[in-house]
Parts: C-alpha cells; sequence; structure tokens
C-alpha cells in the first residue's frame, strides 16, 4: 500500500488524465439550460398541453396538477439529458478513480459502478430486515496479505405501495465487506451491535437476546466492554470464542470506537463485515463541471481511508496469521506415537 | 386447606423447573468439558511428531521434552479425573510454552519448516483449547450462579448439585511464527 503520495505527487502523475477529461468537458460546453429560457419551456408545454387538452378537462385543480407535472417532465428532462451528454466524462472519471486506487495499492481491483451481489449481502447474517431495493457501487477488491477479500458500498431500501400506503424504510446504507479465511471453521457466528440491553437495561435487554427466534444462540463473552457494545450468536459456543478470542475482542471494541459501527460476522469459512457510510469514505468526484485538484485530493485522501479500514479489520483481526491445525497434522503426521515415545525416555 | 394446597402446588412447580434447568446447564457443562478433550486429544496427536523433530535438534536440553511426553501419557489414561486433565493440561501449556523458549536458542531449529508448521499448529490447538475451556467457564459460571441463587439453590441442595470447578488455564502467551 502506497499511502505516502502526497498531493503534488499525485496530481502530478495524474496531471495528463485530468487534463483530457477537461479537454473533453470543455468541449461538451454548458449542460444546464439558462433559467429565463427553462421558464419559456416549461411555459410553452403547458399553454400546448392546454391546447390539446378538451376544454370539459380544464379546471383549477387540473390545472395546477398540469404544472406540477410540466415541471417535474421539463426538470427531468434536463437531467437526462445532462446525464447524456456527461456520460463520456463520467467514465473517464471513473478511470481516473481506478487507477488512484491502483496508486494506493497496485493488487486492487476498482470498479466504481459495480458492487457485491445480493445474494452474498444476503448470506452474511449481518441484516434481519429484507427490503426490495438493493443497490450499491465503488467495489474494490484484490488480495491483502493471504486473503482476499471485496468491499463496496450498498444500499438496501424496502419500498412498496403508493399514496397514504406508501412505505419506505432505508435498512442499509454503507460498506460491506467480505473477506475469505485462509482457515476453514464450520459454524456460523455473529457480532452485531448491542442495541437491546442499550435500551432495555441489561435484565430485560439481556433475556430479550436470549430469546431472540431470529439468530443463533447467544454467546455470552468475558470482556463487559465488548459486551456492552456488541451481542454475539452462534451456532458453535466454542468456535464463536474461538474465532472472538480475548484479543480480538479488544480489537473490535478499538475498530468500533474508530469506526462509529461495525458488525462482523463469520460464516461459511469468510468474515463479513458491515461499516456505516461516513465522510471519510466518500469516493466521488463531481465532473459537472471542470475536475479541481482538491476534488480529486479529497477522493484520494478518502479511498486511502477506506483501504486503511479495510486492512485494519483483516490485519487486526488476524485473518493473515491463522492456519489450521487439522491440515498440519495430516501433513505432517509422520511419526507414529509408540516410536517416539522410547527415543525420548534413552 | 386450599391456600397450603396451592402453595405446595407451587413449591413442587418451582422445584421441578429449577431441577430441570439446573440439569440441564450441568449437562451443558458436561458436553463443553467433552469438547476440551477433543482438542486435547488433538493436541496429544501432535506431540509426536513435535518431539520427532525437535530431538534431533536438542540434544542437551531433552528433560523438557521428556516432561511433555510423560505428561502426554499420562493425559491419555482413559479414566483419569477431570481435575487431574485440567492439571496435565495446565502443566502441558506451560511446558510447551517453556519449548518455544529454548527453542529460540537454536537458530536452525527456528528455521525448520517442519517445526515451524509445528509449532503454529500446536499454537492453533491452543487458541481452539483456549476456547473451549472459555466456553467450559461460561457454562460453570451459569450452572454455579444456579446452584447458588434463589430459588433453584432449593433444588440443588435437595439433589445434591455442587458447584463444579473452573479450568483455569496458565496464560499461554505466543508468538505465531511466519510461514
Amino acid at each position: 500500500m502506497n499511502t505516502r503520495i502526497d498531493k503534488e505527487g499525485l496530481l502530478s502523475q495524474l496531471s495528463v488524465d485530468i487534463q483530457k477529461i477537461n479537454d473533453i468537458r470543455k468541449r461538451i460546453g454548458a449542460i444546464t439550460p439558462n433559467p429565463f429560457i427553462m421558464l419559456l419551456i416549461i411555459i410553452a408545454c403547458i399553454v400546448a398541453e392546454v391546447f390539446l387538452l378538451k376544454t370539459e378537462f380544464i379546471n383549477i385543480e387540473n390545472f395546477v396538477w398540469l404544472v406540477i407535472f410540466t415541471v417535474f417532465g421539463v426538470f427531468a428532462f434536463i437531467e437526462s439529458y445532462k446525464r447524456k451528454k456527461l456520460e463520456p466524462v463520467r467514465q473517464m472519471v471513473n478511470k481516473l478513480r481506478a487507477k488512484m486506487m491502483h496508486l494506493i495499492n497496485e493488487d486492487f481491483d476498482y470498479i466504481v459502478d459495480e458492487y457485491i451481489k445480493e445474494d452474498v449481502f444476503a448470506s452474511s447474517g449481518l441484516i434481519n430486515k429484507s427490503g426490495n431495493k438493493y443497490s450499491g457501487s465503488n467495489l474494490v477488491k484484490g488480495k491483502l496479505g493471504n486473503t482476499k477479500f471485496m468491499m463496496s458500498h450498498i444500499k438496501y431500501e424496502d419500498e412498496h405501495g403508493s399514496g397514504k400506503s406508501h412505505h419506505y424504510e432505508l435498512i442499509f446504507d454503507g460498506f460491506f465487506l467480505v473477506a475469505e479465511f485462509n482457515k476453514n471453521f464450520k459454524g456460523r457466528t455473529v457480532v452485531l451491535k448491542d442495541i437491546a440491553e442499550n435500551f432495555f437495561g441489561d435484565v430485560i435487554g439481556s433475556w430479550l437476546q436470549k430469546n431472540n427466534l431470529l439468530n443463533d444462540r447467544l454467546v455470552k463473552l468475558e470482556n463487559p466492554v465488548f459486551e456492552k457494545k456488541f451481542v454475539v450468536y452462534s451456532n458453535d459456543q466454542i468456535e464463536a470464542r474461538y474465532l472472538l478470542s480475548p484479543l480480538i475482542m479488544e480489537k473490535l471494541v478499538d475498530l468500533d470506537e474508530k469506526y462509529n459501527s461495525i458488525s462482523i460476522s463469520f460464516i461459511d469459512n469468510k468474515l463479513f463485515a458491515v461499516l456505516p457510510s461516513i465522510d471519510e469514505f466518500t469516493l466521488e468526484i463531481p465532473y459537472e463541471e471542470l475536475i479541481e485538484d482538491e476534488n480529486v485530493w479529497f477522493s484520494f485522501q478518502n479511498m486511502n481511508n477506506l483501504v486503511e479500514t479495510i486492512s485494519a479489520i483483516i490485519n487486526e483481526l488476524g485473518l493473515n496469521n491463522k492456519l489450521w491445525a487439522d491440515d498440519i497434522i495430516e501433513s505432517t503426521a509422520s511419526v507414529q506415537s509408540e516410536d517416539f515415545t522410547k527415543e525420548i525416555s534413552q | 386447606m386450599f391456600l397450603i394446597f396451592l402453595v405446595l402446588v407451587i413449591v413442587a412447580v418451582v422445584i421441578i423447573f429449577s431441577y430441570n434447568s439446573l440439569v440441564y446447564k450441568q449437562n451443558q457443562v458436561k458436553n463443553s468439558f467433552s469438547s476440551i478433550d477433543v482438542f486435547l486429544k488433538k493436541r496429544y496427536d501432535l506431540i509426536p511428531n513435535l518431539v520427532s523433530v525437535v530431538k534431533a535438534y536438542m540434544d542437551y536440553e531433552r528433560s523438557v521434552l521428556k516432561e511433555i511426553v510423560e505428561l502426554r501419557q499420562k493425559g491419555m489414561i482413559d479414566d483419569i479425573s477431570k481435575s487431574d486433565k485440567i492439571d496435565i493440561d495446565r502443566n502441558i501449556t506451560r511446558n510447551i510454552k517453556d519449548l518455544w523458549g529454548v527453542v529460540e536458542n537454536y537458530p536452525d531449529l527456528k528455521a525448520n519448516q517442519q517445526f515451524l508448521k509445528l509449532q503454529a499448529a500446536l499454537n492453533d490447538i491452543e487458541d481452539q483449547i483456549s476456547a473451549a475451556r472459555r466456553a467450559y467457564n461460561a457454562s460453570v459460571n451459569e450452572f454455579n450462579n444456579a446452584t447458588q441463587m434463589f430459588p433453584s439453590n432449593i433444588a440443588a441442595s435437595i439433589f445434591g448439585m455442587k458447584p463444579e470447578r473452573f479450568f483455569e488455564a496458565e496464560q499461554f502467551t505466543k508468538e505465531v511464527p511466519k510461514i
């Protein structure tokens, strides 16, 4: 990971790309019409619509709706026109961002428009609610030490109905990390933020957690600070403690304090983690106007923050330095236990 | 009369529930200890390989290896008590820790890939044993609380259920070798 690049160094390495993007942007020219022209377009549309409508439909209420729909329609058209016009610039900015990620770590791939699949997100066990709108962006993938990982921004929402029965809920908006363990484990362990105990107090909260039918069995751990922040569910009490050693619990408390909120799970030989969307992870570079050096530098610093977070989770939780004893027992099982006792007691 | 009958029924129900809860918790303690046994067995399986690799390098410090081997032999006996198993585990953990200290004086051994793998495996098993100990202690804690808290302490004293011993292990600070 290269975190030593300073602002001047970065901008000098990217100056050609930034210049190219800005040249194209200049060629496209103005994309937002003059407000006066927009007003004229709206009036013209309304007049045309009034003429086209049958006279019996025209009353005050219908006219108000017609004006509202026309204004929205014109704005939507202009927005889509702007997007189409700026698409080549957007593509080039995305390439620029991928290049910036390569400067941080050349082994990492960064694809702005891609994200981790919904079934992987659902299999993490970190979100108990179900929604119907899943979207994302900013996929970063690669290998850190021995550990393969993927991280992307995810937005998960639930929206249904219309009018008065319209329901909208933002279930999750943040970053989602999947990292492969270089070891095997059979169980399923989920570490969630402790809401029940903090909200209802120790006794009622603990009872609710113990009798939570949505999750596996509650695991009560020895670290009181960890227990105050997190609640752990697992289908294997020993494996949960193996994965959440005293050191890992301390690291998780630190990570939680650093990133405000973190939940993790260990399922199917993978570590899953969710982090909230914070300003320090804002990676976008505005491109409606000319690209500004300050925005490029801001995005680069945030990319660094994101990569450091991935690295902190992978390294702090020891994903790189674990081995499975079973494999070694098999690979080194060359000595019969009867022989060696004699040799050693000579 | 009805009141006395009602009180007796309530007392009987409380004792039955308390007894069932105690039995459930006691079984959890037993299950947790069986899991520790599985991991201890895994460690015993690795010790012959470790000794075989190490003895070639450590001519003058065989006493450490000898003690590990003897403890292993004692630990492998089927009908030893839970208390003895806890003591043997504690001693093996301490001896292996001592061995890692002695190995520092043998650069050739430290560079041996087979040894490094075994050391990593033993450290990993120690992590598993430690997790199993913690799970066992959590079960013991829950059971012991139940034997001391009202009203389950009444059922515990009627049925002769006594608090279990915690599995206190030596702190095993280890260095995971780079392989």
